[in-house]
């Protein structure tokens, strides 16, 4: 594990495009990544990725919860340092808890983000379901699946593409949870709230794993993030390439090599 | 290829042996198939898969909504596989809703909702990823729809299957658990939405079947 030195502190007094805990963890502009040499990943894309911005066991630990409940285990907290490059937040439960307090009075639907926010959906949906074991309560949590295209090669494109069933009414008078992989400019987020919003939800929130620091901001910030990062393509934990790399575990940042070889 | 057969005698356990929500506790007669089993017959499963398919770039197709929670886990335990070892295979994912009703001429008719081209599908090892199999007949009209666009393989793998009379004899070419014909819920089964957040497989009881009726 790397040392902590202050070169190492990704996290220090950097403008963040948040205001408060629901910011997330942020990653500062020069933070590298970790070699790959530290971590495992598969095989087939030994030349493709040049580090591992994320690794998996963080991300996890950036939902995972002590639910504040004795029978629980607590929360991963992480030191100034200890991983190198994040922000000692860390009061991970407040993730999974603010989305509870806020919208777990009343019945939820969760509308997962394909293709890239399956595997943040399923971990997240995960955790609620720990949460309201663990509470006892009982909570209805449908799931719901739309698919969105924005992406070509690694630059975001103009158009909001849904494919698939356009007719989301079973979210009419529930509390609906968008959650997507990225926020970049946020133009995606923002024509797809709208055309949330037409089927008549009663409270719309919009859990982003990553949000992306970038000049040309066109909607609000996610309600709830996990990390902010800077302006750069990064790949792995159900976030693709033109289809490739959804089957990396960490979140990391392709190489060269790997955007021409994958190239449409 | 193997599985494990749960009778249709099966005891289970007695709920009070794992941990069970407590708002279920009404509704459920036992847990007939643990977490953690589902757990380790999956990773099992994922071996299995990786040995059979790994030579060439596997597609894995997810269909929703039932699949999903099986289909997150199984790929963990595939990634798991290709991120630890010397060889690895690349795998992409998709979704498929299917949609499946009877014609006048009470033909079985499945259409696929959502999803790339099929065509993507096309010299490509594909793996369907099903939480329960009980008829058959969806499965099977599903395969010879993706046949048409000649993958250059095609294998189901389904957590659960049914042991039912009303089975058209189709088995999937991986089966995580065979079953008795019983109501069951939790893991990726939900019963009108709710369940979900069990993560054992029980049996419902009767009047929880009325208690939860939409």
């Amino acid at each position: 594990m790397r040392v902590n030195s202050s070169s190492d502190r990704a996290s220090e007094c950097v403008p963040s495009r948040a205001t408060g805990m629901e910011g997330g963890i942020v990653i500062k502009d020069d933070w590298p990544g970790y070699s790959l040499e530290l971590f495992t990943y598969p095989e087939h894309y030994r030349e493709d990725i040049e580090s591992v911005y994320i690794p998996h066991g963080v991300i996890m630990d950036r939902f995972s919860t002590s639910c504040g409940k004795e029978c629980w285990c607590v929360p991963h907290f992480y030191q100034p340092g200890r991983l190198g490059g994040l922000q000692e937040v860390i009061e991970t439960e407040r993730l999974a808890r603010h989305i509870m307090d806020d919208i777990g009075d009343h019945d939820m639907v969760v509308l997962c983000v394909l293709k890239g926010g399956y595997k943040f959906c399923s971990d997240l949906v995960e955790f609620i379901k720990v949460q309201c074991r663990n509470s006892n309560k009982h909570l209805e949590t449908r799931v719901e699946f739309i698919r969105l295209k924005s992406y070509l090669n690694d630059q975001s494109t103009e158009d909001l593409h849904i494919i698939g069933s356009q007719d989301l009414s079973v979210l009419r008078g529930k509390n609906v949870l968008i959650v997507e992989a990225i926020v970049d400019t946020g133009k995606t987020m923002k024509a797809l709230l709208k055309h949330v919003e037409a089927f008549e939800p009663k409270m719309v929130k919009v859990a982003g794993l990553l949000v992306k620091r970038v000049s040309n901001v066109v909607g609000s910030l996610p309600d709830y993030v996990g990390f902010e990062i800077p302006n750069r393509f990064v790949v792995g934990y159900a976030l693709d390439y033109n289809e490739y790399f959804r089957d990396l575990n960490h979140i990391c940042v392709i190489s060269e090599i790997g955007k021409v070889k994958y190239k449409i | 290829m193997a599985y494990i057969q749960i009778p249709d005698d099966e005891k289970g356990y007695k709920l009070d042996l794992f941990c069970v929500p407590k708002h279920y506790e009404e509704d459920l007669d036992q847990v007939i198939i643990p977490h953690g089993l589902i757990m380790d017959r999956t990773e099992r499963l994922a071996r299995d898969i990786v040995r059979d398919m790994g030579g060439h770039h596997i597609v894995a197709l997810c269909v929703l909504k039932g699949g999903y929670t099986f289909f997150a886990d199984l790929l963990d335990y595939i990634k798991a596989l290709n991120q630890n070892s010397d060889k690895s295979v690349p795998l992409t994912v998709d979704f498929i809703r299917l949609k499946s009703y009877c014609n006048d001429q009470s033909t079985n008719i499945v259409k696929v909702i959502g999803g790339d081209e099929l065509s993507t599908l096309t010299g490509k090892n594909v793996l369907i990823v099903e939480d329960i199999v009980e008829t058959g007949r969806t499965m099977e009209t599903l395969l010879s729809l993706l046949s048409e666009c000649n993958p250059k393989m095609v294998k189901v793998v389904s957590l659960l299957v049914k042991r039912t009379p009303r089975s058209s004899g189709y088995r999937p070419d991986y089966i995580g658990f065979e079953v008795p014909d019983s109501f069951l819920v939790g893991y990726a089964l939900d019963y009108n939405e709710y369940f979900r957040d069990l993560s054992h497989i029980c049996i419902l009881n009767e009047n929880a079947k009325e208690k939860y009726k939409v």
